[in-house]
């Protein structure tokens, strides 16, 4: 389609039926959404079977934000400084779900900022928690025998203090 | 990490953590043990390529990172054992200069490493530039050094040179001792890999050396030099394991690692040595057989001096990184253990014949001679070490195991075709050995020899009936062939010696003079005893001998010879086996010497395919490409295959070097103080930024 109206709208739907109308400009970040327009499959309402629409929501709100152009240099460093800002704010979401939802969100839609973003946030939130902690949070079995984990918690224990 | 999230980001979320908590995760589960121990392996492997540098460039940061990943990787781990591991990783001799930073468990952990005379003044302001030229330069991500080495390498040395006012590279690497080297810029690179081998190399003196012999080459063979130093041992290394398998396989394997001239030929003069011991012993014990069973005889012989000859072989290539001594020597050397052996034999067996009349004693030798032969030739066990023992036994214990084997051969094999069993058999012994002889081996099927295995086992009935019929028409034959055989046997003996190097001569003819005496004198013994119409070498005790042997074999040895069957039986390779009548056997031996003589100096890796050796292209170091992809390239290849990995714990470090870097690092640690060497150091480099990562991750 003819994408020489910057304010052409996209439309994408989540996988709950929601549907998102998006500037072709600023959804043009998702390198998968840019493929399909560019392979004239964005007529109809793009289907996005792994995204909620909570999750589209929140990243829709990030590339909104990310599209922002500045208009000069003095604009420029004010808006990275905010874009800083909006970033940190955004990773810091209520449940940890999400975060991985948008983690699998910009991995599928291929925005590698987000991505970036998501991923630190993630190592961010786990640095410091404890192996259990860890096994919790990601809902991971503790696939080591006793034995098998004592052998690895020994190899590290100057990591493990 | 859960499986919602796919694998690379999963790696992505990894790479983003602090090492401490990635390695403390490894305990979560073993899905993140994978993924940790991948993403570290790629980091190691980095690090060591660093390390084969002569000089690395990391910046504080990136190095105190790589240098903490890496004390836990499972190479790591065997420094990191070791509570003195960072020091050793960081420190060797003193023509090494280190950049040490503190981890957060207060360990001296290496920054980055570089090779100058020692430790004085020049060398350390030559050294501080370095630091601060790639702390200022380099900012790459730890985990991405392995797409980036090479753009960084060939970026550091245009830097290295066009930088006026600080010293040149040349001025502060070690200068290998002896080493005739242009200071053309040409030769920049190839010293500098040689250099940086030496480095790794210095406690290895067979390296070295090798280095020194190769340097003989054409000079774009140069800069592979020292990986194919290296990779030599670890292609002998390589072998030994494959000696465990079957004989034949071994032997195959060796051929596929690809034998050298210089191996065959010893397995050569190996043979023509126990061809010789053989055709003495039989002289001399006076056994009875005809050419063909000789042959057989011989081939059993020469089989089981085969796996010793590989056993030897693989000592040898040991022995070669060790002694400084030239191949020829090594070869000497082989050679004079064996003669050891065989003279050894013949004493023994000379005791043996003491009494001649008495025959049991030989049955029983016989006996185990088969033990011996089910231990080593078939059952493949030749381990190197098991095979020592065997031999050993066969020294010590055992009087004559080479003596027993023929008359079980020849109550085994002897016969002539009588029957196509027989002479199926007889093929297959036959071609078996002629193939081992050849080492042209084609590759066997296991299969195969399975199958073949099982056909022999039903042979061998028909066979022995066959023996008994035979014998008394055989033992004619023999005495004719013998004499004709032996003849010959003398001939070429004579010849092989004439090929071999002068040191062989002696050591042969020397041998060659004790047998000679032996048989005269045990001819003499016969004849004395017992003179009989065989006139030249073949006395009457010969036949005499043979035929009580065989009677034993009817009622004794029947079951011997089941046992036997398997052990001395080989499978066939079709296309070897031309000569039933066993003359081929001194004819293929002599081509075989002639062959073998050809290539003295060759070493194994000419013989193996140039990727084995180097994993660059060839075009990389000729002509001016060799300044545009430094030679360095090769030693990041190399240790990006982990070849590195291997040496670096077992050659290195010693005790010596262990308490130089205890020191050093403890220098390193007093002078961290603000004030000390090291803080102006580090004000002098980048400032807070060097604090902030000597004081990375805190202590919590």
């Amino acid at each position: 389609m003819s994408s020489s109206s910057s304010s052409k709208m996209i439309e994408l739907r989540s996988s709950d039926g929601e549907t998102f109308h998006v500037e072709e400009t600023v959804v043009l970040q998702s390198e998968t959404i840019k493929q399909m327009i560019d392979d004239d499959c964005a007529n109809a309402a793009i289907p996005l079977p792994n995204v909620t629409s909570m999750t589209l929501a929140k990243v829709i709100e990030y590339i909104k934000k990310h599209a922002e152009k500045p208009k000069d240099d003095d604009d420029k460093k004010v808006a990275e400084e905010d874009l800083k800002k909006f970033d940190a704010e955004f990773v810091k979401v209520d449940q940890e779900s999400m975060l991985f939802d948008l983690v699998r969100a910009a991995n599928y839609l291929n925005i590698k900022s987000l991505l970036d973003l998501t991923c630190q946030a993630v190592a961010d939130s786990i640095k410091d928690l404890s192996v259990e902690e860890v096994r919790k949070k990601f809902n991971i079995q503790n696939d080591f025998t006793p034995e098998e984990e004592a052998k690895v918690r020994k190899e590290n224990a100057w990591a493990f203090d | 990490m859960s499986d919602n999230i796919p694998f690379d980001i999963q790696m992505d979320i990894m790479n983003r953590l602090p090492v401490k908590s990635l390695l403390q995760f490894r305990a979560v589960s073993k899905q993140f043990r994978e993924v940790v121990q991948s993403n570290y392996v790629c980091v190691v492997q980095d690090a060591y390529a660093f390390r084969l540098l002569s000089l690395v460039l990391l910046s504080f940061q990136e190095a105190l990172d790589l240098a903490i990943r890496l004390k836990a990787l499972d190479e790591g781990y065997q420094f990191l054992n070791d509570r003195s591991a960072p020091e050793r990783v960081i420190y060797k001799g003193k023509q090494n200069l280190i950049a040490v930073g503190m981890d957060e468990n207060n360990q001296i952990v290496p920054i980055a490493f570089g090779i100058c005379k020692g430790e004085t003044g020049p060398c350390w302001s030559w050294w501080m530039s370095v630091l601060k030229e790639c702390i200022v330069y380099r900012k790459l991500p730890v985990l991405k050094l392995a797409e980036t080495y090479r753009a960084m390498v060939q970026e550091w040395y245009y830097k290295r040179r066009k930088l006026a006012g600080t010293p040149s590279v040349e001025e502060f690497v070690y200068q290998v001792d002896n080493k005739n080297v242009k200071r053309s810029n040409e030769m920049y690179c190839p010293r500098l890999t040689k250099v940086i081998v030496n480095f790794f190399l210095t406690k290895d003196q067979s390296i070295p050396r090798r280095n020194k012999w190769q340097e003989g080459r054409a000079r774009s063979d140069k800069a592979p030099k020292a990986p194919k130093g290296k990779r030599l041992k670890a292609t002998s290394k390589v072998t030994k394991p494959s000696k465990k398998k079957l004989p034949d396989q071994g032997l195959e394997t060796l051929s596929e690692v690809s034998l050298t001239e210089e191996e065959q030929m010893r397995i050569v003069t190996k043979r023509s040595l126990t061809q010789f011991q053989v055709h003495a012993q039989q002289i001399s014990s006076d056994e009875d057989d005809d050419a063909e069973n000789k042959n057989d005889d011989d081939d059993d012989d020469v089989d089981n001096q085969d796996d010793d000859g590989q056993e030897y072989d693989v000592q040898d290539d040991e022995n070669q990184d060790d002694d400084n001594e030239q191949i020829d020597s090594d070869n000497d050397g082989d050679d004079f253990v064996h003669l050891k052996f065989s003279n050894h034999d013949e004493e023994d067996k000379e005791e043996d014949s003491f009494d001649p009349r008495v025959q049991t004693p030989s049955c029983e030798s016989t006996d185990d001679g088969d033990s011996d032969e089910e231990i080593q030739s078939p059952d493949t066990g030749i381990d190197s070490i098991f095979n020592l023992n065997t031999e050993s036994t066969s020294l010590v214990d055992v009087p004559v195991t080479t003596i027993a084997e023929p008359p079980l051969l020849s109550a085994t094999i002897l016969p002539p075709p009588p029957t196509p069993l027989i002479t199926h058999l007889q093929l297959k012994n036959h071609s078996s050995h002629t193939s081992n002889y050849s080492n042209l081996l084609p590759t066997r099927s296991s299969q195969l020899c399975i199958v073949d295995a099982y056909l022999a086992n039903k042979m061998h009935k028909a066979v022995k009936t066959a023996v008994q019929l035979q014998s008394d028409r055989l033992r004619d034959e023999a005495q004719a062939e013998n004499k004709d055989f032996i003849n010959k046997l003398d001939n070429n003996i004579k010849k092989i010696i004439k090929d071999q190097d002068k040191e062989h001569d002696k050591l042969i003819l020397d041998t060659f003079g004790d047998t000679v005496s032996f048989k005269r004198r045990r001819d003499d013994e016969d004849k004395d005893k017992e003179p009989f119409e065989e006139p030249m070498h073949t006395a009457e005790d010969l036949e005499d001998s043979t035929h009580q042997e065989f009677v034993t074999g009817d009622t004794k040895d029947k079951p011997d010879e089941e046992t036997s069957q398997h052990p001395d039986w080989h499978p066939p390779s079709k296309l070897d086996w031309n000569n039933p009548e066993g003359q081929q056997y001194p004819h293929d031996l002599l081509t075989k010497t002639k062959a073998a003589d050809y290539g003295h100096i060759k070493w194994i890796e000419d013989l193996v395919p140039n990727r084995m050796w180097s994993q660059v292209p060839i075009n990389l170091y000729e002509g001016k490409l060799i300044q545009h992809t430094p030679i360095p390239e090769t030693a990041l290849n190399d240790s990006l295959k982990g070849i590195w990995m291997k040496y670096l714990p077992q050659t290195i470090w010693r005790q010596s070097d262990r308490d130089k870097a205890g020191a050093m690092s403890r220098q390193f640690d007093n002078s961290l103080r603000p004030g000390g060497l090291c803080g102006a150091w580090r004000n002098l480099l980048v400032g807070d930024r060097t604090r902030e990562t000597f004081t990375l991750q805190g202590t919590h």
